[in-house]
């Protein structure tokens, strides 16, 4: 009897639950939440996160993003038909700003693989800008970053940014500003970035243009209702550049400690400064790369932006001290209340394009700089500064660029370097790993017994016309062996002309010479000193060796270690030089060893 | 007679007990139906399905809380002050039966409510769940009323008779309230939902928000673990207040 009861009442309990309602599949409630995987729509609601606005932290958990943008802030789950992302209570901040690159290729591409989801160009090509305008502006699937840019600087005849082999326009006088100014805002220019060094600067590398320009060029960008950010160098130089009416500094300055009146000028004048530590940092203590990011190098950094890291720059003069100088003016700069933007100056020696930008904020956070104001300086500062009006903020309206990071960025900033997930354009980015340098066993390359065939990569004239230098070169095989004729003349600043062997059939992984101890061929000529120039994928500045050759066939061995500063396990591209002058020489047998 | 058979009797006199005390058995099952039925299905917000499921949790919850402490902080108080407790020590029936018959009324009653809520969401709710969440919810939520008791059982060895019911509801209410059972934690101002951590409730309360992906966000190990540690101290603190009541009498 008891028995009877007792299945009774279990049988009432299990039927009590059968009929408990379930969700049908029109039912609007999803309780179960999919992982951040889900990459298949720009619309969703993402939580519980801890979120960074870019200005400040906030009490709400949930965001809801519709077609890319952020639609609302939910301090709890939203009632919603958007596909729910489990946040896993993680941090999630703004896509990085990073307010000083050179792009081109695919730096925006880099960029957005490290979560660097805007990028500010201070000097690149105008149509490739031009061409990135229709991304910028909606929020299509993409796989980089957004870009703003200045187009061309403003310079002076040989002044800083012609010197790159590219024929750009510069300006003489006051007088042509405003046309000048009109040209770039033509050509597609978001902002006008000018180069000034003072006459009163201690030090002058190439010639710049008066402070009456300087001041005029400001003016026409006021009128024109763009914004004027100034290169300085030196102290000099930023103080006539802030009075004159700059909107910002470019960079910041090691020449000398910042003056109490430049910080007063630009606080109280909200005047804004990308200190570009990274660049500067390569110029000097040159440590930090080695310590983030070499010793275990992300899977993301390709080979190209790897040789760029380790890439240095050639004067070697200025003692490292300077970089605690350097340090000190950042830190005075946050103190007063300036507005500071994290800029990496990426491709330049010490810099890839992204990964530096984090680099950046780690130097800034060293330098002195709060926490807080870290992450804003490639946030909403940039945004402020440059008055974009859908990036650098998680605020309704703004675009989904999200980063989201596993560790408290107030407590780990280098948790920004392994993002649990990156969005951009409220899409789920997934960045596809680097294709890896294929490794070169030693042995023959080439013979020239059956052509112009090498075992990898292939063979190419190469002279600086293709820079607007004066030098030429042209090759061909001749019975069994290379020839070249060609004349190395002045012109370009780097002049050359030679041939080129390409390592591999993609400039940018090359190839992995780790197994590799000479290069090995023979050669003969007309008499002189030649140079072997080798390039580290991704890099435009070779390393060279000089070697003497004469009218005899001789055999050159040349170990790989005279190369110092070469990346080894990228190496894109060896270049065999002839003398000053018109040459011609004959190349043969080139083998590894 | 054999030892099972003196459990089952304890436990079924016990429950009659306390089922002939309407005074008891009302506001027990009334109060967390009541209460959600207004503020979970009533005063929802328009348009939301979410709340009255949120609300579901966090009221059931509620609902087991009250029982399992006023069973054990009521009845033992008043059995220590009319010597029951002396009495039923002196009979051969082990006190372990005594206790566990408490726990088996407890867990009678987290049923009923159970029972209640979920066909009131149901029914006038229109929360709709997956069988596996439904049942996952009612399990934790019967085990979910072991620390309660706990404490009832710790007031009830430590307080007078006259004194227990108002020290349980002084307890009992303001823990429900700073859980965020009542209201959402996080309409709570800042500081109180920083102390919402202190409390059995909030866990138990996120671990069943947690089945239905609609709690904060901290790990699910974290809540457990501070549920098995509360209730460890609990029972040390018992055994204890146990240990020094028991040996006064002796």
């Amino acid at each position: 009897m008891k028995s009877l009861v007792f299945t009774a009442i279990a049988g009432v309990l299990v039927l009590f639950f059968l009929l408990l309602p379930q969700p049908d599949a029109t039912s609007q409630l999803k309780p179960v939440a999919t992982a951040v995987s889900d990459a298949t729509s720009n619309s969703f609601v993402l939580g519980p996160v801890k979120v960074f606005d870019g200005q400040q932290w906030r009490k709400e958990r949930y965001v809801e993003v519709r077609d890319g943008r952020v639609q609302q802030l939910h301090p709890d789950k939203p009632d919603s038909t958007l596909p729910l992302i489990d946040g896993h209570n993680q941090w999630l901040m703004p896509g990085l700003i990073d307010a000083h690159v050179h792009a081109w290729g695919d730096a925006l591409q880099q960029a957005l693989n490290f979560g660097v989801t805007t990028a500010l160009d201070m000097f690149g090509d105008q149509q490739f800008l031009v061409a990135q305008k229709a991304a910028r502006a909606g929020t299509e699937r993409t796989d980089q970053a957004d870009m703003y840019g200045a187009g061309v600087l403003v310079t002076a005849p040989k002044g800083h940014g012609t010197q790159y082999g590219i024929e750009i326009p510069v300006i003489e006088r006051p007088e042509q500003a405003s046309d000048f100014v009109a040209a770039r805002l033509a050509e597609g220019s978001d902002y006008i970035k000018i180069v000034y060094t003072s006459a009163k600067a201690l030090r002058h590398f190439r010639p710049s243009i008066d402070l009456a320009t300087l001041q005029a060029v400001i003016d026409a960008a006021k009128a024109q209702g763009l914004l004027a950010v100034v290169h300085i160098a030196d102290l000099p130089s930023a103080e006539e550049a802030i009075a004159a009416g700059a909107d910002g500094l470019v960079h910041s300055f090691f020449s000398e400690p910042v003056s109490d009146e430049l910080l007063q000028l630009m606080a109280s004048g909200q005047r804004f400064v990308i200190p570009t530590m990274t660049v500067m940092e390569g110029m000097l203590a040159n440590q930090i790369n080695e310590e983030l990011l070499l010793q275990d190098p992300p899977a993301l950094l390709t080979a190209a932006a790897i040789s760029s890291l380790q890439q240095r720059f050639g004067n070697a003069q200025i003692p490292p001290e300077r970089y605690q100088l350097l340090a000190g003016n950042t830190k005075k700069m946050a103190e007063a209340g300036i507005l500071l933007l994290a800029g990496s100056d990426a491709p330049n020696p010490n810099t890839a394009h992204g990964v530096s930008l984090l680099v950046e904020m780690v130097l800034l956070q060293r330098a002195g700089v709060p926490n807080l104001q870290v992450l804003q300086s490639a946030t909403s500062a940039p945004a402020k500064a440059f008055g974009l009006q859908e990036v650098g903020y998680l605020r309704p309206g703004y675009k989904a660029d999200m980063l989201l990071l596993s560790q408290d960025p107030m407590a780990e900033l280098t948790t920004l370097l392994t993002p649990a997930a990156i969005w951009k354009n409220g899409w789920l980015h997934q960045p596809e790993l680097p294709a890896e340098s294929t490794a070169v066993t030693a042995g023959l390359i080439a013979d020239f017994n059956t052509g112009l065939t090498a075992r990898s990569g292939g063979f190419a004239a190469s002279s600086d016309s293709m820079m607007q230098g004066k030098s030429s070169a042209e090759i061909r095989v001749q019975q069994g062996a290379l020839q070249v004729t060609g004349t190395t003349r002045p012109g370009f600043a780097y002049p050359w002309a030679g041939v080129a062997w390409q390592t591999a059939d993609s400039m940018e992984t090359g190839s992995n010479f780790s197994d590799i101890s000479h290069i090995k061929f023979t050669i003969r000529g007309t008499p002189g000193q030649y140079r072997l120039d080798a390039f580290s994928a991704g890099s435009f500045m070779p390393v060279s060796h000089r070697f003497a050759v004469t009218a005899d066939w001789q055999t050159i061995e040349l170990p790989l270690s005279a190369f110092s500063g070469l990346n080894t396990e990228a190496v894109s591209m060896l270049l065999w030089n002839g003398p000053e002058g018109e040459f011609q020489f004959e190349l043969d047998d080139i083998e590894l060893r | 007679m054999n030892t099972l058979a003196i459990y089952q009797k304890e436990a079924w006199y016990d429950l009659i007990s306390v089922w002939r005390t309407p005074g008891f058995v009302l506001p027990a099952l009334a109060f967390p139906l009541v209460f959600y039925l207004f503020f979970g299905v009533l005063f929802s917000p328009s348009g939301s399905t979410s709340h009255a499921v949120y609300m579901l949790v966090t009221y059931s919850c509620f609902g087991i809380m009250g029982p399992a402490m006023f069973n054990f902080a009521m009845s033992i108080a008043s059995d220590r002050a009319q010597g029951w407790l002396t009495l039923k020590r002196l009979s051969p029936m082990p006190v372990s039966a005594y206790l566990l018959a408490k726990m088996a009324t407890s867990l009678v009653f987290a049923l009923f409510i159970i029972l209640l809520l979920f066909s009131a969401a149901a029914i006038f709710g229109e929360v709709r769940l997956y069988h596996s969440q439904w049942l996952g919810l009612a399990l934790l939520l019967l085990l979910g009323t072991v620390p309660f008791a706990l404490i009832g059982l710790l007031l009830g060895l430590t307080l007078s008779d006259k004194a227990a019911p108002g020290v349980v509801n002084l307890l009992y209410l303001p823990m429900a309230f700073l859980s965020g059972l009542w209201l959402p934690v996080t309409m709570l101002p800042q500081f109180l939902q920083q102390l919402a951590w202190l409390w059995p409730s909030y866990h138990l309360s996120q671990l069943g928000l947690k089945l239905l992906a609609l709690d904060q966000g901290q790990p699910l190990l974290l809540h457990l673990t501070i549920l098995l540690v509360t209730s460890t101290v609990l029972t040390l603190l018992c055994l204890l207040v146990f240990r020094r009541y028991t040996g006064a009498k002796s």
